[in-house]
Parts: structure tokens; sequence; C-alpha cells
């Protein structure tokens, strides 16, 4: 068994294997939903504050889709399945967009 | 039709009689959509003979067996209702469908019979299912929310109008305002007067799926108003 060993250079590996392997949750583009009632779900939902919830409203819609959480599997998957019950296509995947 | 307003009992718009009746019908149908039974209008006996027969359908502690494969909705607006999870990982997706469609079809489902119940006015207990008709409303034009149900009332109303895109072929911005433009046409009697018998059929049929949807959106965008101007 090794000694203890730059430990701190240890701590800093694990922080990028964090970040590697988190996972983001996307909502999509359609050309169905109200812009109002997108951005009342991230509101309400996320409890993000306006401005946020209305900037990523507005990437939906032009940009064809956002980043709107970032967590662990688990927490993204609770995330897309309450996203697809306000009738939202989402979807999760592992690492950056 | 009439928006949505605020309400110290919650929030209310008006429905006449037809709108009711043929809301009613499309929350019906996109429930059968999603699985469900016909809705029909029950007796408060029925209801309570009912309850037994539901809850023994349902393992003890309420837990199912989950399906070992769940495949993806063949018709369009069900799936776009219980969409991937994934666009490029079909295992994440199939897995995820797997594991939670069955209870995202049970709360879709629960939701429209709730405004279906408000629509034929055959609420059990109005205050209890949330929506109901006004008790002080000579002619029961009301549709009353309560606040703490009106965000399911809104993830209904935009189910509904999913689903009604689908079948009217709506895939871009472009083919959501072609619908609010054949409605325009329309009221100012613009139709091709050379169309075929078969071509008014068809138009009036879009007409009026166009009108659903547009009447729902309208409906919707006042829900929209009034919640997020309660939103802290």
């Amino acid at each position: 068994m090794p000694v203890q060993t730059l430990p701190q250079q240890d701590e800093q590996v694990h922080e990028d294997e964090r970040l590697a392997d988190a996972w983001i949750t996307i909502v999509w583009n359609d050309p169905v939903n109200l812009m109002s009632y997108v951005s009342f779900v991230f509101r309400s939902y996320f409890g993000y504050p306006a401005a946020k919830a209305d900037t990523l409203m507005r990437q939906v819609h032009e940009q064809g889709r956002a980043v709107v959480s970032t967590g662990n599997r688990e927490q993204m998957e609770v995330d897309v399945q309450a996203m697809h019950s306000f009738g939202l296509w989402a979807t999760l995947q592992q690492g950056g967009a | 039709m009439r928006a949505f307003r605020s309400e110290p009992a919650g929030y209310v718009a008006g429905l006449d009689a037809t709108e009711r009746e043929v809301l009613a019908t499309v929350v019906a149908d996109v429930a059968e959509l999603l699985g469900a039974d016909r809705f029909e209008a029950t007796t408060a006996a029925a209801r309570g003979a009912d309850a037994p027969d539901e809850s023994a359908t349902r393992s003890l502690l309420g837990l199912r067996p989950l399906p070992a494969v769940v495949p993806a909705p063949v018709d369009p607006a069900v799936h776009r209702l219980l969409p991937d999870a994934s666009d490029d990982d079909d295992e994440l997706a199939a897995e995820f469908r797997r594991l939670t469609e069955g209870d995202l079809r049970r709360v879709k489902i629960d939701r429209l019979r709730v405004l279906w119940q408000a629509l034929v006015g055959d609420a059990p207990d109005a205050p209890a299912v949330g929506h109901g008709a006004a008790p002080d409303d000579g002619e029961g034009t009301d549709l009353w929310v309560r606040r703490e149900d009106a965000v399911d009332l809104a993830a209904t109303l935009t189910d509904l109008r999913l689903v009604l895109a689908d079948r009217l072929g709506v895939e871009s911005e472009e083919d959501s305002d072609a619908i609010y433009e054949a409605l325009d046409r329309r009221e100012r009697g613009e139709q091709d007067p050379d169309r075929s018998a078969r071509e008014v059929l068809q138009d009036e049929i879009r007409e009026y799926l166009g009108s659903v949807f547009a009447a729902l959106g309208w409906l919707q965008e006042s829900l929209m108003a009034v919640l997020l101007e309660d939103l802290p």
C-alpha cells in the first residue's frame, strides 16, 4: 500500500473526473410549445429566475436546443422525466452539449 | 371562450356548451391514444363500485412489475407525448422508456381525466379534483382550476396541442402559422371556389382541427399569463 503522495494532485484528478462524468439534460425546440409555457416550466420546475428561464427558452427557440440542467445521471433522469411530463422533449447525455 | 383570469378561489376561464363538448371529445381521444379506456360519465355510486376493482388491479404497495421491454409508440403523436430520452443512444432510450413510460402514461391520463370531468360536469367533488363548473354561474360556463392544479392543466393543454399539431402535420413554425392563415382565409371567405367536394371535406376537417388547436393555444396562453404573474 503506497504512502500518501501528492494528495492535492489526486483531488484535482477527482475533480476533473467528476466534471467529465457529469450528465446534462437538453430540451429541444418544437413548433408547438408556447414560449411563455417553456419559460414557465423552467421557472417553476427548476426554480430559475425569470431572466435565466427566458434566456434558456430563447436558446431552445433560436438554436434548437439548450442545456437546462447538469448533475449525475439519476438527477438528469428525474429532470428528463419531468420535462416529458410537461410535454417538452428532453434528452439526457453524458458530458458537454 | 373567455380567457383565464385570477380570482381568490383560483383561476377561471369561460367555455360555452359547444366548446366544452368539442374539448371533452379531444381530451377523451387523447386519453384513448395513451391507452386509457374511453372516458364515460359515471354516477357517484358507480364510481364507488369501481374503486375496489381499480385498486385490485394494482399490485401490493402500488408497485407494478416492470415489463422487460417497452417498444417506442408507433403513432407519432403518442411518441411525441412519450418521447425518447436520447437522440443517439438507443440503449439508454430503451431502458429509460422501460422504467418510466408506464408512469408517464398514467400521469398524463389522470390529468386528462380531471379536465374531462370538469368539462362534462362529472367532477365528483370540484374542489377535490381541481376543476369544476362555478357554483354561482347560472349557465355553467366557467372552468375553474385551483392554483395548485393549474400547472397540471397547462401541461394537459400542451399534450392536447401536441397531438392536434401532429394530426395537422405541423413540423415547423411555418406549418403552425399556416394553420392560422387558413383559419383567416375561411373567416374572410377567401377559399378556392373551384375545390372538389373531396378537397372541401379535407379542408373542413383541417379547419376544424386547426380551430381547436388555435383555441387551445389561446386558452393556454391566457393561463400562462396569470400563472407567470403569480410566480414568486
